[in-house]
């Protein structure tokens, strides 16, 4: 569980890592960044046309307003000319009063004028015009006085002085409108040429970025939709069970990447669940097959035991039976029937050690041989046996299960020499080749059918009946010792039945090797 | 692709970021007027003719100068050439105006005199400059000297001459007393230049008025009715063209050199082709500088000087080009 979260974090550190990188810019800085400029873009091309019409119109209104206030100032000046030469010929109150009114109005007007304006080339003409209209309105009050006065020379001479200085206002003025139509003209036009120029330049920019625009508009559709229809493949051949497919990566943004990144991981991850989960599954399996097997051989085990206490009716009774026989007959001089009995003796004592413990090879032979020393004291003559047994240390300590060749050998014997009236022979043989140690059992008789054959060593061990195995000393068939040999080494190959030459063949192939010794402790302890 | 056209976008928006800013600060520096001066301590006008003459061009430079090195501001006022009505109205205007000083190039003696002594009345601070035969009693001046113009213009005609030639001399006539003095200093400074030669000898001293024909009948008359004279000195700017292509039509270029006045174009052009040997020519910037100067002197309350002597240079086919090339810097 921990170490899955730590694969969660060390991927999501990952793909952070990965979005930092150079070459990773992500859909949305890229789509970010692009809307700005483009809004940037059409922006600045709006206010441009905006400003553009601001200059000309300022340009318009200031010229406008300059004419407006000269020209309100020289239709003052008009009036309070007109009410001079009213009150001079008429010396009419009214005329008067609205000669002050003026006089006020223009001395207003004249210092807003004059504080307004600086020592530039045309403030210095405003201040000129706003000094001659001061001069103007104080000749205008001499020439006032005077009339008052009756000063006829003095109102006669100002008068004319006023009629010059308002013609010099009024030239001054109109120079100074039409100079200021004249600049505002050439500014116009200057400025108008210009924002001309700029504005075509504008319109090319601005048709370019729409172009510009509709190109990454199309082509960051193909970038988004075309890496996520090939992972949609990709999905589809991955829910159809091919965990193996190869997910190429795609040359655009990290977030697709990081997609495509996670898609892989997925895959991967699910492949090695997948294969964790077949291996699982596989070892249980063995598991349960061994613990099978171990029940399998348990069970042999319990059989075989329980067969051979069956066939032990009160052994030690028996036992201490034949060895007083043997004793009385030897007293008597009868030494057949004292080695008969000895030999009975001795496979009994064999048999009554039990099948938890293993033997030699060269254990499993004398017992052999006491039990064929049996057959021919019974059927004389009938029975030949014949012993190949090479006095070699190795194979005579050759460690095997206990009671594996009497059961056969006494198979030999009732089921093919035993079938003849004439009797037959018997043979062992034990030989050494390669990495395995041969044992030979051979009788003359009737062949085994091939069927019958393949059945036996074919067939799983099945537990028989005490029946079935009647006419066995031991009550321990081929099945049981097959079995036992199968478990005991591990292999399956540890018998082979074959007939030739008029004999039956029971072929034990053992394997040959020193590690057998310690197994014996293993099988010892089961 | 897609960097490229990040690219191409970037470029844009900065290429539309510079012509936006550049039409704000164009507006403003276009709406914003020229002040050519802070809190001047006076007002001067300078009443100007009203020609694209180049002596025009120097005197505001020099004028514009001293307009920066003495804190005045300097108005310049024009009027049509030597009008003395405009010159009247423009002075006047002033006045009522209320200017602190006004400099003037008198068109005449009498009335000028008289529109000087009104404008004083009223307060204002008057000078002349460049009034060589019109000297207004009382009121300041700059400008040549009417004697060194005659001693450069005789320099000159010594030159042209190698020292051997019958001389005819021009003058423009103030029509007054002013006038003869003018007349005078001229003719004395020619023939103190001439003094050293006994071939060389003015034969003939001939006045005009401000007809702009004058001078051509006289130059005609001269050609035809005096064989003896091969050299002619003209001190009327105006009139020199004129005189120099009556020459060309009459065949006489190089029998008869020469002399006159002034840097009009025709002039310097007739340098250039050899019809006139050469001109004599007042500092226009230092007597533009020098009337501005001596105005603010005079309103700071500082003694001035009732005459200011400006330099003379002269212009012929040495450096006619080279004076071409200058104004055409300029």
């Amino acid at each position: 569980m921990l170490s899955n979260t730590t694969k969660k974090w060390n991927w999501i550190n990952g793909c952070n890592q990965m979005i930092k990188r150079k070459n990773g810019i992500t859909y949305r800085t890229k789509l970010i960044t692009f809307f700005l400029l483009a809004i940037a873009i059409t922006s600045l091309v709006g206010l441009y046309n905006y400003q553009s019409s601001r200059v000309l119109m300022s340009d318009m209104t200031d010229m406008l307003n300059r004419t407006q206030e000269l020209t309100s100032l020289f239709n003052e000046v008009d009036q309070i000319q007109m009410n001079l030469e009213d009150y001079l010929s008429s010396r009419s109150t009214d005329s008067l009063q609205s000669f002050y009114d003026y006089s006020n109005s223009i001395s207003h007007h004249s210092n807003i004028l004059e504080n307004t304006s600086g020592y530039t080339e045309r403030g210095i003409k405003i201040k000129n015009l706003s000094g001659m209209v001061d001069h103007y309105i104080k000749t205008l009050d001499k020439t006032v006085i005077a009339k008052r006065n009756k000063k006829i020379d003095e109102y006669t001479d100002g008068y004319q002085q006023a009629v010059k200085e308002h013609s010099y206002i009024g030239e001054y003025i109109e120079e100074m409108m039409s100079t200021d139509l004249s600049d505002s003209a050439q500014k116009y036009i200057e400025i108008q040429k210009e924002i001309d120029q700029s504005a075509t330049i504008n319109y090319f920019m601005f048709g370019i970025t729409i172009i510009l625009i509709t190109t990454i508009i199309v082509i960051f559709s193909i970038e988004i939709t075309k890496p996520i229809s090939k992972l949609v493949s990709y999905a589809m051949e991955v829910s159809d069970g091919n965990f193996d497919v190869d997910v190429t990566d795609e040359k655009t943004s990290s977030e697709i990447k990081i997609l495509y990144h996670a898609f892989r991981g997925m895959t991967v991850s699910i492949r090695e669940y997948v294969n964790e989960l077949q291996e699982k599954q596989r070892l249980e399996r063995t598991l349960t097959d061994e613990k099978l097997n171990n029940l399998k051989m348990k069970s042999a085990l319990h059989e075989a035991e329980l067969m051979a206490l069956q066939s032990q009716v009160n052994p030690h009774f028996i036992f201490n039976t034949i060895n007083i026989g043997a004793k009385v007959a030897m007293l008597q001089g009868d030494n057949v029937t004292c080695e008969y009995l000895e030999n009975f003796a001795d496979i009994f004592r064999y048999n009554l050690k039990g099948l938890d413990y293993n033997a030699t090879l060269n254990e499993e032979i004398n017992n052999v041989e006491a039990y064929m020393n049996l057959l021919i004291t019974r059927f004389g003559d009938m029975i030949d046996f014949r012993l190949d047994f090479p006095q070699d240390e190795a194979m005579r300590n050759f460690i095997l299960p206990r009671m594996t060749l009497q059961p056969l050998i006494e198979n030999a014997y009732i089921h093919g020499v035993s079938k003849s009236e004439e009797g037959g022979i018997i043979e062992l043989k034990v030989k050494y080749e390669g990495s395995k140690l041969f044992v030979i059992i051979s009788n003359t008789g009737n062949e085994i059918p091939k069927d019958t054959i393949q059945l036996i060593l074919s067939r799983k061990y099945k537990k028989k009946s005490i029946k079935e195995e009647k006419g066995h000393t031991t009550g321990i068939g081929i099945d049981n010792v097959l079995n036992r040999l199968r478990l005991f080494y591990e292999e399956k190959d540890v018998m082979n039945i074959t007939y030739s030459n008029g004999k039956t063949n029971i072929i034990l192939m053992l394997p040959f090797e020193d590690t057998i010794e310690s197994d014996k402790e293993s099988w010892e302890n089961v | 692709m897609l960097k490229g056209i990040f690219g191409i976008l970037i470029g844009m928006l900065l290429i539309l970021s510079i012509m936006f800013g550049k039409l704000v600060i164009s507006t403003d520096l276009k709406t914003e007027e020229k002040v050519s001066i802070e809190n001047p301590k006076h007002h001067i006008q300078l009443i100007v003719q009203n020609t694209d003459e180049y002596f025009w061009t120097l005197f505001q430079e020099g004028a514009k100068a001293a307009e920066e090195e003495f804190g005045v501001y300097v108005e310049l006022v024009t009027v049509a050439q030597r009008d003395t009505d405009d010159l009247t109205k423009a002075v006047e205007m002033g006045v009522n105006a209320g200017v602190d000083a006004i400099a003037l190039q008198a068109a005449d003696l009498e009335r000028t005199q008289t529109i000087i002594e009104g404008a004083k009345e009223q307060g204002v601070a008057m000078l002349t400059y460049e009034s060589k035969n019109f000297i207004i009693p009382s009121t300041p001046m700059v400008g040549t000297n009417s004697y060194s113009l005659g001693c450069t213009a005789g320099k000159m005609a010594v030159e042209a001459s190698r020292g051997q030639a019958n001389v005819a001399v021009i003058i423009n006539n103030g029509g007054n007393q002013g006038d003869e003095q003018y007349k005078n200093n001229i003719v004395q400074g020619i023939m103190d230049s001439f003094s050293v030669y006994s071939t060389i000898n003015i034969k003939y001293i001939y006045t005009i008025n401000a007809d702009m024909f004058e001078a051509e009948k006289l130059a005609s008359s001269i050609i035809e009715d005096t064989n003896n004279v091969n050299f002619i000195i003209c001190f009327d700017e105006r009139s020199t063209p004129g005189i120099a292509q009556i020459l060309v039509d009459n065949n006489k270029v190089g029998d008869i050199k020469l002399i006159g006045c002034g840097v009009m174009p025709q002039t310097l052009d007739y340098i250039k082709r050899g019809v006139i040997y050469g001109t004599v020519c007042p500092n226009a910037y230092e007597i533009g500088y020098s009337s501005v100067k001596q105005l603010a002197q005079s309103l700071n309350g500082e003694q001035i000087s009732d005459y200011i002597s400006t330099k003379l240079y002269t212009i012929d086919v040495n450096n006619v080009e080279q004076y071409n090339q200058k104004m055409e810097l300029d």
